[in-house]
């Protein structure tokens, strides 16, 4: 084997690429990881998108951030779910909501036991997180039997100030600039990163947080697996505003969806 | 959907396999079928003492079989892993352990950091010594689990030896107390359905027509059903799993009653010891490709510790599975439906799988091929990672005394499992499953205990400071130790909790 990994550069300057970095330094120490760090462009939805999975609860925990920074301090809030307005017919919506629905009896899952008895009430009643998410209310926990689970809605600004703030904490290091070319070595493999401004940036490893136009990640080949035929939606209109509450709501429209993403509760 | 027709089944032939559905079809399934086996006294059981592996203890379980009981009534004694002697080189030994190595909770597994020490040339102990089960093993003590996590006493899981001879037997009286009817008779003719093709009855030697929906092919090697009647293929491994015959012969025990299984590595293929509370079991799995059945014969005679109790018994057999176990009304389950060697134990365990899948995709009179393909898949990938796993066995090694390790050390092996040895040797790094057996301290310990050595860790495991990893795993080491200690000997706690009764 070659010598040990020893410098990573993170290209993007939104959540994303400050996460990479963050999550690279809490746990592998012993490498150097630099920032290349510019403002996300407008397409790149995973830095501006503010609405998470429960996963990033266990993630802040892998990281070391307790909840009073990642909640109170960058002023998050919880989200139980989705509601699902329009989508299919005959039904006005229904909540795929996190965290447990109803509880298996003797080894037979739930909803086994729920198709056994016909089908009684809509699915998401026996969801304690939907339950909640429709009356916007929320309590921690939940019990054996009805667990719940939440994602975190984040105020985007002041999560980016934390996650910013904690890599370099961590030992991370920025350097401001737009990657506008890749140096490649004979192998193919990517020996730097060409700024903007003149300056490269060497690395062992590069992780390309960037967006959609993926500056680094390209320029080693340009295979990509088109979906569109099966999710056709590639337009996204997006506005200020929205209510607070524990659901988003995604709607179904004639020629795709709207969501209001609800703002921090 | 309203009231369902009861489902007719009919489970084929009476041994283990044929007991176990028929009592899990019973207790789980009553409002959805009726049982009925059909067995001949005249045709033997083919199991010859078994070894199970820890799934077995949920079978009993659901079943409601309380477990003193059963241990009694099957002669059973305790089960913590399985060793295996002269593999990778002859002189060496290690146990593959039903529990974690350490303490079993960290993020990084404990393999890891006993890699980091080994590559520091830091002290460092064979990686069987941080592990609960394989302490207790080689020390023949055994106590039950401790239910607390946070204990050391609680990283460890246990399954039995037993004998098979008596165990579905006992598996008939449950049963037929749940209310499975049991024909006696043998089997002259199997009826389809004229226009479908399906199993429409069996035909027994008194004239008697048995009509179905269902039928469970539970009639061992012979494979009267899925294979004589339905023809299905027979996926034939035997390229890599060579072994073909056993010669089994059991014999008192002279030496100490381990709660582990014994697999010793022989010139043409291994030996099992299993011992029971009356008696050993032991066999000689070998390829007669590479020896005669004389030769295999003289060298099991030689190698038993005791007084032989019966004569040397020779069985024959081919590595490998039906292309599928469900076909048509036809379920195989066991021998019928395939047959991995007795290495790790997993004779039972594949059973209790088909089961397990069976009833939860337990069709209606008129059989869904949805439930049918995914009943296929799941049990092929049972059979297929087995069948990985003990390859691995054999390729692992440097032997090459006899043309039979020769053969299994240079042979090719299946892309899924080089693989898997790669991502190992490579880092350290386990194939991860979210179903089915051997998770990743069965493979951490095969791996290692056959010389495929990481080349590296995780790198989270770089973390701690070296000398907090060299006083943590001494420490945990020696914590094991002294708790093993506190347990009571193997024999001694077989004979407070679940003697057999006077052997007759």
């Amino acid at each position: 084997m070659s010598g040990k990994m020893q410098s990573v550069a993170v290209a993007g300057g939104g959540i994303v690429a400050w996460s990479a970095a963050a999550a690279l330094r809490r746990r592998l120490p012993m490498l150097d990881v630099v920032v290349i760090s510019s403002t996300p462009p407008p397409n790149a939805l995973a830095d501006r998108c503010a609405n998470t999975l429960p996963s990033i609860v266990e993630f802040h925990a892998d990281l070391g951030l307790s909840d009073e920074d990642t909640i109170i301090r960058a002023q998050s809030g919880m989200r139980l779910g989705t509601r699902f307005i329009g989508w299919s017919e005959g039904v006005e919506d229904y909540v795929h909501a996190y965290g447990s629905y109803g509880a298996a009896v003797g080894g037979i899952p739930f909803n086994q036991l729920w198709l056994r008895e016909g089908q009684p009430s809509a699915y998401d009643c026996y969801s304690l997180s939907a339950e909640l998410g429709r009356l916007v209310r929320f309590a921690g926990g939940g019990s054996a039997e009805a667990q719940i689970g939440y994602g975190l809605r984040l105020t985007i600004d002041r999560y980016h100030e934390l996650m910013r703030a904690y890599a370099l904490h961590l030992g991370a290091t920025e350097h401001p600039g737009e990657v506008v070319d890749v140096e490649l070595r004979e192998d193919g493999f990517v020996d730097a990163a060409r700024l903007s401004d003149g300056a490269q940036v060497q690395a062992d490893l590069f992780v390309d947080c960037a967006g959609p136009e993926a500056a680094i990640r390209s320029r080693v080949d340009d295979a990509f697996e088109l979906w569109s035929k099966w999710l056709l939606c590639d337009r996204v209109d997006t506005k200020a505003g929205g209510e607070e509450s524990l659901l988003d709501e995604v709607v179904a429209k004639p020629s795709g969806w709207s969501s209001t993403y609800a703002r921090a509760y | 959907m309203g009231e369902r027709e009861k489902v007719n089944v009919v489970v084929v032939g009476g041994g283990t396999a044929g007991w176990m559905a028929a009592a899990a079809l019973a207790k789980l399934l009553p409002t959805r079928c009726t049982v009925t086996l059909v067995e001949s006294e005249a045709i033997g059981i083919g199991g010859v003492g078994e070894a199970t592996l820890p799934h077995i203890r949920d079978f009993n379980e659901r079943l409601g079989i309380n477990e003193a009981e059963f241990m009694a009534a099957t002669r059973a004694t305790f089960k913590l892993g399985i060793e295996f002697r002269d593999w990778a080189r002859k002189g060496d030994s290690y146990i593959h352990p039903f529990g974690a190595f350490g303490r079993g909770q960290g993020e990084v597994d404990f393999h890891h950091y006993w890699s980091r020490l080994r590559e520091a040339g830091a002290p460092v102990a064979p990686i069987g010594q941080y592990s609960m089960a394989v302490t207790m093993a080689y020390a023949n003590r055994f106590s039950l689990p401790d239910p607390d996590p946070m204990k050391v006493e609680s990283t460890f899981n246990y399954a039995y030896q037993f004998d098979a001879t008596l165990f579905a037997p006992f598996l008939r009286s449950v049963a037929e107390r749940l209310g499975a009817k049991r024909i006696e008779g043998r089997i002259v003719d199997i009826e389809l359905d004229g226009a479908s093709g399906d199993v429409a009855a069996l035909k027994l030697e008194s004239g008697d027509r048995i009509a179905g929906d269902l039928f469970i092919d539970c009639s061992g090697f012979v494979s009267l059903v899925i294979g004589k009647t339905l023809n299905e293929p027979f996926e034939d491994w035997s390229k890599w799993l060579p072994c073909d015959r056993a010669v089994a012969m059991p014999c008192r025990t002279e030496t100490a009653l381990t709660p582990y299984t014994s697999a010793t590595a022989m010139d043409a293929g291994w030996r099992w010891r299993i011992p029971l509370q009356h008696r050993t079991g032991n066999g000689y799995v070998y390829s007669s490709s590479f020896i005669s059945d004389d030769d295999a014969r003289s060298a099991i005679v030689a190698a038993v510790e005791g007084d032989p109790i019966a004569e040397p018994r020779v069985l024959k057999f081919t590595a490998g599975r039906r292309a599928r176990s469900w076909v048509r009304n036809c379920v195989s389950v066991g021998l019928a439906s395939g047959f991995l060697e007795p290495l790790e134990s997993t004779s039972i365990y594949l059973i209790q799988a088909a089961i397990s899948a069976l009833v939860e995709l337990f069709p209606e009179k008129q059989i869904s091929p949805i439930d049918r393909d995914e009943f296929n898949r799941m049990i092929d990938l049972e059979y297929d990672r087995i069948r990985d796993f003990l390859i691995l066995h054999y390729h692992a090694t440097e032997r090459s005394d006899t043309a039979f390790w020769d053969y299994v050390r240079t042979m090719s092996v299946p892309d899924s499992l080089q693989e898997k040895i790669d991502l190992f040797r490579r880092r350290g790094r386990i194939v991860k499953y979210r179903e089915g057996v051997f998770l990743d301290a069965s493979w951490v310990a095969v791996y290692t205990g056959q010389r495929i050595v990481p080349e590296g860790h995780d790198y989270r495991a770089d973390l701690p400071a070296m000398d907090a990893i060299v006083s943590g795993a001494e420490k945990l080491r020696q914590e094991i130790l002294a708790k093993t200690r506190n347990m009571p000997d193997h024999r001694a706690h077989i004979e407070r909790y679940c003697p057999m009764a006077d052997a007759a």
